[in-house]
């Protein structure tokens, strides 16, 4: 029987379809060259891939406008192609969840089209109206570079109409028992054709109430629970995985008692890592797990460094945001938004202990860490490729043609692959990280393995130390009498911790990447020594006092 | 070799003026106070069947007991038989266990330096003989000295190795690889048991002290590894003596698997580099000396869960594939991976996959394919594999049965020893 909390052990891996690998040279990836890469994958080891919105669209968000929630986008391939990536992903273990843009659609959506035309129209209701661009007035602006208010007139409509994100993507009207009903039925859609959950895109907004910031409203999370409750009724193991930029309190209520949403994005912990290590300083940490209240037994935190959207900032306090500019965005062209549009590797100077460093910290505090295609051999960026295309360029396989992506024109790729000096992809490929055991791409392999084999990363709770040097990230996890200690020094020079270990006296932490024994634990505090961004992932164990678990133990020799 | 100088002349002090001695007994303890007393009367008793007392000096090295165990041997030694203490902690002159995995048989920290102080010490007076015996044994009875000293004095023997009554399935390492590739090597029919008592002429404690086996990589392993494999390979008389039963006290249960099995093989493995060119051309094998009253084996078999092993061997498959597909041979690998589908009850582990297995082991060792402890300890789930298949083979079956099977498994690497020369040769 399937365990239906896989996921807080998962291991996910973020990819859009266009990004990854071309199956049929047009220079835009595909369904068919995704089934090609999946392999690769499985080498990698992650669990569960989570696919940005593929459905038909006019493209001017990303796919996050989506003109039909029940098709898939004609050059990412047909539905059949659909079906076959799924069922070659789940024969290796994989499981696939996908993007479910419940907010809004674009304007090109047949609802909206005929919404427009016709007040008599069942579908007119699906949008939110107004004769009056002065409604819900609380409500802040989200994408502040583009928009300058959450109304738009329709001149076909004559009326304005709401939207959150772009006056091209009209807001769902949820307070319609239609459209309710509407988009369950294309959840069902898809759970039909095997797919293992939504990642449920910007639902703070679903509701409007006049007087209101119009978000985490209790109307939302009482839809949110509705469609929890018809899943479980008709599905096993499906998860919903909730996309709220909101702080620790406020997505708390997302998770419910359990009924609501599987999973939600922590999203303030981000830049906190980052600033962590660039002020070598465990407090900022640690002070968001202080402020992140304890959820579900049955729920997860999502993890992630980057995604496909800009490092968001939004979560922090002006003094926050001018130092996290100061510290990795001095351009004015990395800035988009409220946040800075950069991927990893170039945000941490390509140092390989850094990026080693926070992946350890995203892959040992509690949660399920997301990795961003690409980021797992180090990949770059491009600045000036507009918007968030600069972090949403071509996966970079070989040092080939368009860097093994596709054998299309170059000039018809949809976006320019990355060949700068540093990243570009005749220096950081996957053919050439897999081919060198050293590589980023091993360490991350061999990371995620090491994580799958502790369930205490995924289940077990969290308990911070509090050593007096300020450098040294420390904590427990423990689970079901599994302890692991996780040591991490975010600072670049070497530093010495000593930690109150007291009641593990006798006990001999064991390095989990090298299975190398460590001396026992006394009655005075352990002290241990890191090389700059050295991190230690350690098994407290108590093997020597162990039984035999085969029975020959005591005399093999 | 200022560790040597200093034991001696810490041990001369004590002896005073001595006249010719010609056997020495070594006592290894660290906090043996229970045992030790025991042991000591056993020791007197059977020496004094053996040759005067006046010719015997007993020495014993202690680790730092902190329960008063050097005075209980000299209590019990009593005034007729000379003693000798070393002690090799408290003094500061041994620096304490070489590394994390030299373990010894009998748990005493440091056991090799106490052996290199009776090898020094027997050296230096020149005895005839020299015995070493565990403080933690129970079952010690005036009886071994014969068995261990008398092939010695009287047979010519450089080497007396012991041979254990054992439970059906104990040491199934040694019975699985240790017995059956020493003897593929160096073609001598030695058991490889292991602790609780040796015999040694002086000029084999003297060989001993000349080899390259104190410090270095050889030193990570415990001295228990490679006294056997040395007097085999430097072609010393070797033989086995019965000793009845082995009940002692503290076991190595506790200690990781793959940390035991890492120092036993590896210890092998690092003296085949050594001794290349006398296994090389070493065919066949022939059957050693043995003294004492021989005994049946022991019908008894202890509680061992096989399908635990069984489940220990897939999920090695599943964790140590990359590290296997270094290592192991492609059509070795082949013959492995499909045992990772096979229900418990009916796992087996062909003998001849096996010795290619343990072969390829040798070779990557040789090759340092890998950092060689974690290729040591990767061999752990095959292991356990193979010592499941025996089990399922046998379980049935009487404990003749058992050595069949083992006897088989030494032939098969007999056998096969040209599949390893080859590839070594020209890796």
């Amino acid at each position: 029987m399937l365990d239906p909390l896989w996921f807080k052990d998962a291991v996910f891996y973020e990819l859009h379809v266009k990004a990854f690998y071309d199956g049929n040279d047009d220079g835009i990836g595909d369904f068919r060259g995704l089934i090609q890469k999946l392999d690769y994958l499985e080498w990698l080891g992650i669990t569960c891939l989570w696919l940005l919105p593929f459905f038909p669209s006019p493209l001017r968000d990303d796919g996050y406008d989506v003109s039909d929630y029940r098709g898939v986008f004609p050059d990412y391939g047909s539905l059949e192609d659909f079906r076959t990536f799924l069922q070659e992903a789940h024969r290796r273990g994989i499981r696939v969840i996908a993007d479910l843009v419940l907010n809004h659609t674009s304007d090109q959506h047949a609802w909206f089209q005929e919404a427009r035309r016709s007040p008599q129209s069942p579908m007119r209701d699906f949008y939110v109206w107004s004769d009056s661009d002065k409604k819900y007035e609380k409500t802040r602006i989200i994408f502040i570079d583009t928009e300058r208010s959450n109304w738009t007139w329709d001149p076909v409509a004559e009326r304005y109409y709401w939207h959150r994100f772009f006056s091209h993507q009209p807001d769902l009207n949820y307070d319609n028992p239609e459209l309710r009903k509407a988009m369950l039925e294309v959840m069902a859609f898809w759970l039909d054709q095997g797919l293992d959950g939504f990642r449920c895109d910007a639902v703070p907004y679903l509701i409007e109430r006049e007087g209101t910031s119009c978000e985490n409203l209790p109307e939302t999370h009482e839809y949110l629970k509705d469609i929890r409750k018809w899943i479980d009724q008709r599905y096993h193991g499906r998860i919903l995985l909730a996309e709220a930029n909101q702080w620790p309190a406020d997505v708390r209520p997302y998770f419910g008692d359990g009924n609501e949403c599987h999973m939600a994005f922590h999203f303030p912990l981000m830049p906190r890592l980052f600033m962590g290590i660039r002020s070598e300083d465990w407090h900022p940490i640690v002070d968001m797990f202080t402020h992140t209240p304890a959820i579900p037994e049955d729920c997860q935190w999502c993890l992630f460094l980057r995604n496909h959207d800009e490092l968001t900032l939004e979560m922090c306090s002006g003094e926050e945001r001018d130092y996290m500019y100061y510290a990795y965005a001095r351009d004015p062209q990395m800035r988009r938004n409220i946040g800075i549009a950069r991927r990893l590797a170039p945000l941490l100077e390509n140092d390989r202990r850094k990026i080693e460093l926070l992946n350890s910290l995203v892959f040992t505090l509690p949660g399920s860490p997301i990795i961003y295609y690409g980021d797992e051999i180090g990949m770059g960026d491009n600045v000036h490729l507009g918007d968030r295309n600069g972090v949403r360029t071509p996966m970079q396989w070989n040092a080939d043609r368009n860097a093994g992506f596709s054998k299309a024109d170059p000039s018809k790729l949809y976006l320019p692959v990355i060949f700068d000096s540093i990243y570009g992809y005749h220096a950081t490929n996957v053919e050439a990280q897999v081919q060198t055991p050293y590589s980023l791409a091993h360490w991350m392999k061999q990371m995620i393995s090491i994580r799958k084999k502790y369930p205490a990363f995924g289940r077990g709770t969290i308990e911070f130390l509090r050593p007096r040097n300020d450098k040294v990230l420390s904590y427990l996890r423990q689970y079901r009498g599994d302890t692991l200690l996780m040591v991490h020094n975010l600072s670049g020079s070497a530093q010495a911790v000593e930690l109150d270990l007291g009641r593990f006296t006798e006990v001999a932490p064991v390095e989990l990447f090298g299975e190398t024994r460590f001396p026992s634990i006394g009655e005075r505090p352990y002290m241990l020594s890191l090389a700059p961004y050295g991190y230690y992932w350690f098994k407290l164990s108590h093997a020597p006092r162990e039984e035999a678990i085969y029975g020959i133990e005591g005399s093999v020799i | 070799m200022t560790m040597t100088k200093t034991v001696w002349g810490q041990v001369r002090e004590q002896l005073g003026d001595i006249g010719k001695i010609e056997l020495l007994v070594g006592i290894p303890t660290f906090n043996n106070a229970k045992t030790v007393e025991p042991v000591v009367n056993a020791v007197k008793a059977g020496l004094s069947k053996v040759c005067p007392p006046a010719s015997v000096v007993v020495v014993n090295a202690d680790a730092g007991s902190q329960d008063g165990t050097p005075e209980t041997i000299k209590q019990a030694a009593g005034p007729d038989i000379r003693t000798a203490f070393v002690q090799h902690l408290a003094d500061g002159f041994f620096p304490g266990p070489i590394s994390l995995h030299a373990l010894s048989e009998s748990g005493v920290p440091g056991r090799e330096h106490a052996f290199r102080a009776f090898f020094t010490v027997a050296e230096e007076l020149q005895v005839q003989a020299c015995v070493v015996v565990d403080a933690n044994l129970r079952s010690l009875t005036s009886d071994w000295m014969e068995v261990l000293l008398r092939p010695v004095i009287e047979k010519g023997m450089d080497f007396v190795a012991p041979l254990f009554r054992r439970a059906r399935y104990e040491g199934s390492l040694t019975n699985c690889i240790i017995y059956p590739l020493s003897r593929a090597l160096y073609g001598k029919q030695m058991r490889y048991q292991s602790g609780g008592g040796y015999g040694f002429s002086g000029k084999l404690a003297s060989l001993y002290l000349t080899k390259n086996v104190w410090e270095g990589e050889g030193a990570h392993y415990g001295i228990d590894s490679w006294l056997t494999t040395v007097a085999v390979a430097e072609s010393c008389e070797v033989s086995q003596g019965f000793l009845g039963t082995k009940i002692h006290d503290g076991t190595l249960t506790g200690i990781e698997l793959s940390l035991l099995l890492a120092q036993a093989v590896g210890a092998l493995f690092h003296l085949m580099e050594a001794y290349q060119d006398v296994w090389e051309g070493s065919t066949g094998s022939s059957p050693v000396p043995q003294f004492g009253p021989p005994y049946e084996p022991d019908p008894e078999g202890g509680a061992v869960n096989v399908e635990r092993m069984v489940r220990g061997f897939q999920q090695g498959l599943r964790d140590l594939l990359p590290i296997w597909e270094i290592i192991l041979a492609p059509e070795t690998l082949a013959g492995i991976l499909p045992l990772g589908l096979v229900e418990a009850e009916e796992f087996r582990f062909p003998a001849a996959l096996w010795v290619q297995t343990i072969y390829d082991f040798a070779l990557a060792y040789h090759e340092k394919a890998l950092y060689r402890e974690h290729l040591l300890k990767s061999l752990t789930p095959l292991y356990l594999g193979r010592t499941a298949s025996l089990v399922l083979e046998t379980r049935a079956g009487t404990p003749e049965d058992v050595e069949r099977v083992i006897e088989t498994l030494c032939e098969t690497f007999e056998r096969m020893k040209p599949y390893l020369t080859q590839r070594w040769r020209f890796s």
